[in-house]
């Protein structure tokens, strides 16, 4: 598809986006999945952000800055800069509160508005199949980071073994997904990664577990802990059975230290 | 007392024209790119450095 048709297709889906329509629509064991997908992320960020001062945090894609938001609620993010991009001004304009040092910008991950090497995380959290040129994003991404800065992504897995088994309910569900403009599985991912020049891309999957709709909106009966418990079994047997196919994908990458031809 | 920057001092130093790359330059209600100039709005402190779009092939 044409670069110019994917962009038209890229500002019509981030318009009809809506942060609060799309977590009204999760039961509580999806719910509990993106709990535990911000506390994966936060935890890589802490650990990568612990030696360092007054660390710049670029949180592309960031919706209502709800991912700042979560930093804060969980004690973390204290001496940070939390820097939100976000293409849509509706997203923006109803922006969540947040204690964190913050700056919102609404801008395109194709083109980062930000100057080189500003950066120490860049985080792409469930927002790279919406963008309209993902090899840019990356290139953006790696131009805007500091040498040795750190680059995390997230993304559903198109190749997981659900979607594998039954590729007609992904088909389906594809056709609704209008703002999803390119679909990624663990090796393009990490391929298009190592294609922007960063240093060897640390992919793995999460979400192992998935069930028919009505078990898994069953699973409320269990509890909050019971649901957890689930699914951290579900992720264990997965990383045994078949480590690169999880529902979701996890990618971490480094800007190298030294500039390489 | 007019304000002189619509943004703050930390803020605009990091940011770059999203299309020709270029730093920015306060004026009283948006920025402007001193190379290209082209000129962003900011809304409620909220820049706005969205790209042209792509030209078609």
């Amino acid at each position: 598809m044409a670069e110019i048709e994917l962009f038209s297709r890229w500002k019509e889906g981030q318009s009809h986006w809506d942060d609060d329509e799309f977590l009204a629509s999760l039961h509580s064991l999806m719910r509990l999945r993106y709990k535990r997908l911000n506390a994966r992320v936060a935890k890589i960020l802490a650990e990568a952000f612990g030696s360092l001062r007054n660390p710049r945090l670029l949180d592309i894609g960031c919706g209502r800055g709800d991912f700042g938001a979560f930093l804060e609620s969980q004690c973390l993010g204290a001496g940070w800069t939390y820097f939100g991009l976000e293409p849509s001004a509706e997203q923006l304009a109803h922006r969540v509160e947040c204690g964190l040092p913050r700056h919102l910008v609404q801008g395109a991950a194709e083109r980062l508005p930000f100057a080189d090497m500003s950066m120490d995380g860049v985080l792409l959290k469930e927002m790279l199949d919406h963008c309209w040129d993902p090899g840019a994003v990356f290139r953006e991404c790696y131009r805007t980071l500091k040498p040795g800065g750190l680059l995390v992504v997230t993304l559903t897995n198109d190749r997981s073994w659900f979607k594998r088994l039954l590729p007609g309910v992904n088909q389906r569900l594809k056709s609704t997904q209008h703002d999803h403009l390119h679909f990624f599985g663990p090796e393009e991912l990490a391929r298009t990664v190592a294609a922007a020049r960063f240093d060897t891309p640390q992919l793995q999957t999460y979400n192992h577990l998935k069930l028919p709709r009505f078990l898994e909106k069953a699973t409320a009966l269990l509890g909050p802990l019971g649901q957890e418990a689930l699914l951290e079994v579900g992720d264990a047997l997965g990383r045994v059975l078949a480590s690169d196919s999880g529902g979701g994908m996890l990618l971490k990458a480094r800007r190298p230290l030294e500039n390489r031809p | 007392m007019t304000q002189p920057s619509p943004v703050s001092p930390e803020l605009l130093t990091l940011l770059v024209c999203p299309n020709c790359g270029s730093a920015l330059r306060a004026r009283e209600t948006d920025l402007e790119c001193y190379a290209c100039h082209r000129a962003y709005p900011v809304k409620e402190g909220i820049p706005s450095l969205l790209p042209d779009p792509p030209k078609g092939r």
